[in-house]
């Protein structure tokens, strides 16, 4: 995960990377938000909704395993499949702690 | 006025991060963006500031992309503007009901921002091309003399494309027009238009609509494109309160597809050959006097010895009594229905010959002309 490569391959400068990649933090910390209350109301529709806004995000970004995590969770909410949801959610929110992480590292404040 | 010449581009997307790529990428490029993050905003913005092409993307809560563009192509100002849609790898059924839909084209997700460059500037090139197409053909047909007065094509100069015709002109310059056209081995065009308004010699028009429908009806253009650039430089050279109604069948023997256009014509009639006659309404705008019309727009499977006629209103105006209409036309049906046996070059003729009975005087000119698969 190489921030300068990936903005590199999207065309852009690293200034211009940084700031989607915080715009996306911040609307993935959103989604994640909403999948949390979705599953506690069972809303399986809301959950996909809100999982496939990130895998598509992220998927533009570059973050690969991020969207594909989301993929699976968008699946299973496609399915009804709601347990075991959780793991899902925990995975997506540590790959999103390590992508803020590398962020702060790259510009601290 | 607007003085920034830069294309602007309306960017439609209701994921932030992928408004803002797309934003940054196409900004950066020397494209005016504008924005929108749900289908109505898209609707306003794209009234408001005509772009010159729209990203849109598909999935969207409440109202779709396909809701959008829909609305897009129905409305006269932004019919035009060409549509990029924003898709799934996987949605196959999507990408093709935005191509039936008018989109030009589709850029799967994710996207790669060179892509979406690539595409918006291929297709502005395309769009400006075609506009300055238009503009030359309206020259052209400019120099078009009266001389030139158009031949009519008969059932014996195109065998292959299976059609019967009858035709009556009351004027020497008749108001009336048909053409057939063999645009590939297996794919004919059944064109039949009647011009209306002040009355003003129709020979030269006839004449330009021939050579329209030549250089627009070709594979490469789906009937709706043809007639809709069509309408584009009638829309040019048409004088003063002149317009036409028109309808045109394009029909691909090999794989059964006719697909229909009306634009603000009587409609025609489909005789299956093991079914009912039934009259195929659909509305749609005349051609000539707005700049971007919405035009009836059907696709349908056909099958050997079904048949299809077109007609022009000569045939129900006969009586200048609009009150008769719904009665002309159930004739107009029972007609079509009685002359399956018959072989389709003679139909037509059959046709007249029932409804207009020998002795009663014609009124306006008339056409009628019918196809067997």
């Amino acid at each position: 995960m190489q921030f300068q490569e990936m903005a590199v391959n999207l065309g852009l400068d690293i200034h211009e990377f940084n700031e989607l990649v915080t715009l996306f933090l911040e609307t993935a910390r959103n989604d994640i938000h909403r999948i949390k209350t979705a599953l506690e109301n069972a809303d399986a529709g809301k959950i996909a909704a809100a999982a496939h806004s990130i895998k598509g995000s992220a998927g533009n970004l570059g973050f690969a395993l991020i969207a594909a995590e989301a993929q699976k969770l968008e699946d299973h909410a496609r399915k009804s499949q709601l347990t075991g949801m959780m793991d899902g959610i925990q995975i997506l929110t540590e790959k999103l702690n390590a992508v803020e992480k590398k962020l702060s590292d790259l510009h601290p404040r | 006025m607007n003085s920034d010449h830069r294309f602007s581009i309306l960017v439609v997307d209701d994921t932030p991060v992928n408004l803002k790529l797309l934003d940054t990428t196409l900004t950066k490029e020397g494209y005016r963006v504008l924005t929108a993050a749900n289908g109505p905003t898209a609707r306003k913005v794209a009234k408001e500031e005509m772009p010159d092409i729209i990203l849109l993307d598909i999935r969207m809560p409440e109202e779709d992309g396909f809701e959008v563009i829909k609305a897009l192509k129905k409305n006269a100002d932004t019919a035009s503007i060409p549509v990029i849609f924003l898709t799934g790898v996987s949605e196959i059924d999507a990408k093709l009901s935005g191509f039936e839909l008018g989109a030009v084209d589709y850029i799967t997700k994710p996207f790669h921002p060179r892509e979406v460059l690539a595409r918006v500037r291929l297709h502005l090139k395309l769009s400006i091309a075609t506009n300055s197409m238009i503009a030359s053909q309206a020259e052209k047909l400019r120099q078009i003399t009266e001389a030139q007065t158009s031949m009519l094509t008969t059932p014996r100069m195109q065998p292959e494309a299976n059609f019967g015709v009858y035709y009556l002109a009351l004027q020497e310059a008749g108001g009336d027009f048909y053409d057939v056209l063999s645009i590939s081995p297996d794919i004919f065009g059944y064109f039949l238009a009647d011009f209306s308004g002040h009355d003003i010699k129709t020979s030269y028009l006839t004449a330009s609509v021939k050579a329209l429908l030549k250089q627009n009806a070709s594979p490469v253009y789906q009937p709706l494109e043809s007639i809709k650039m069509m309408n584009d430089v009638l829309v040019e050279i048409l004088p003063e309160g002149k317009y036409l109604t028109a309808c045109y069948a394009r029909l691909n023997r090999k794989t059964g597809q006719m697909i229909l256009i009306n634009a603000g014509h009587p409609p025609m009639v489909y005789v299956p050959k093991n079914g009912e006659a039934e009259l195929i309404k659909m509305e749609g705008d005349i051609l000539g006097v707005f700049k971007n019309v919405y035009l009836g727009h059907r696709q349908m499977e056909v099958f050997p010895g079904d048949r299809l006629f077109l007609y022009t209103d000569g045939l129900i105006e006969s009586l200048r009594d609009r009150s008769v209409w719904a009665k002309k036309l159930g004739d107009i049906l029972a007609g079509c229905n009685e002359v399956r046996r018959t072989p389709i070059q003679e139909a037509p003729q059959q046709i007249v010959r029932m409804l207009q009975p020998e002795g009663l005087l014609a009124e306006d000119d008339l056409v009628v002309l019918g196809f067997e698969i």
